[in-house]
């Protein structure tokens, strides 16, 4: 029943740490970049736990083996969840007009909302990040895709578009 | 073995289901829809579990492990589901091939009906805000509590940007 109890709350504790790791550095180590504070916490939360699984199931048969692919996805997967989230209170469009919203409690027209935010600052703001983590180059005022890693993402949500929605985007669906 | 065996049968018969429904017709409201499936499939999957004698910390156990997957399958596809820019950017780049796409052609390309108004109709399907008499967008109770978790958030990682 203990080692039961145990092994449910594992992932929970270990993505508890992870958690708190994470907003630790981001908040006394600033020049430490956001995506690397998000990568120590998810490893050190991981090491935390293969470490604890390590120590506490000495005897190791094929239930607890299989537990601890459990507890694995499930920290893995709430840390992912988490991750996301840090990223879309940084990038997402939808909550950067929120919080502009929640600023301006009398409301804004749609083009008062367009003149703080619009596509121009939007393509500044992301082509900046962009150029930053070498996902693009900038070269003569053009531009070239840099180190490929988003362009595959981008090709795998393309194909996952096509699959799940039969479209290459939704945006195109509803019209 | 049964917490793992469960968990993967409740998350990929979930995931078939959602499948063929999105076949069938899409839903109005994705998420919400992608949820009540999976949910509702974990139920069935947990009376199952109770009918062949699995303990209470087992079905536990599976809950947490299709709740984890769950989330970190609606917040994938919420990238399928809007067009995120930075992918339309990179796809728009690497379409322009070998020659590179000029800064000034870049920003023709993007424009607010693609990247903003399509997030401003989300806002209100979603009510997190709604439009008043003089067409201003005010947010409602749920809007707010939705800004106030992001604002505290980013205040408690101290991010300066304003983002987006």
């Amino acid at each position: 029943m203990t080692d039961n109890l145990i092994q449910l709350l594992s992932p929970i504790i270990f993505f508890i740490s992870n958690v708190l790791i994470q907003l630790i550095i981001c908040r006394y180590q600033s020049r430490m970049g956001l995506l690397k504070t998000e990568l120590t916490g998810f490893l050190s939360g991981l090491l935390f736990f293969i470490t604890f699984s390590y120590i506490y199931f000495t005897d190791i048969t094929a239930d607890t083996f299989y537990i601890f692919i459990v507890d694995l996805i499930i920290y893995t997967a709430l840390s992912y969840c988490y991750f996301h989230f840090i990223n879309l209170s940084v990038t997402a469009r939808r909550i950067r007009i929120v919080r502009d919203l929640y600023k301006n409690e009398e409301g804004m027209t749609k083009s008062e909302i367009l003149k703080v935010y619009n596509a121009s600052v939007m393509v500044d703001n992301r082509v900046q990040r962009m150029i930053n983590s070498g996902q693009i180059i900038i070269k003569d005022n053009m531009l070239y895709i840099g180190k490929p890693i988003l362009l595959l993402i981008a090709k795998i949500i393309v194909l996952l578009k096509f699959i799940i929605l039969g479209s290459k985007s939704l945006d195109e669906t509803n019209k | 073995m049964k917490v793992l065996e469960y968990g993967l049968i409740i998350t990929f018969l979930s995931l078939i289901l959602h499948f063929i429904i999105w076949k069938i017709r899409l839903p109005k409201r994705h998420t919400l829809t992608i949820l009540w499936i999976f949910m509702q499939v974990l139920a069935i999957g947990l009376i199952f579990g109770i009918i062949k004698g699995l303990g209470m910390i087992e079905l536990i156990h599976i809950s947490l492990f299709v709740v984890s997957l769950t989330f970190a399958y609606i917040i994938t596809y919420s990238a399928i589901e809007a067009d995120s820019p930075s992918l339309v950017m990179i796809i728009a780049i690497a379409d322009a091939g070998i020659n590179g796409l000029s800064v000034e052609r870049f920003h023709e390309m993007m424009s607010n009906d693609l990247l903003v108004v399509p997030r401003l109709n989300d806002i209100l399907r979603d009510k997190l805000a709604y439009k008043d008499e003089n067409d201003k967008y005010i947010l409602t109770k749920k809007g707010k509590i939705f800004a106030q978790i992001f604002t505290n958030f980013r205040a408690l990682l101290r991010i300066e940007v304003s983002g987006g």
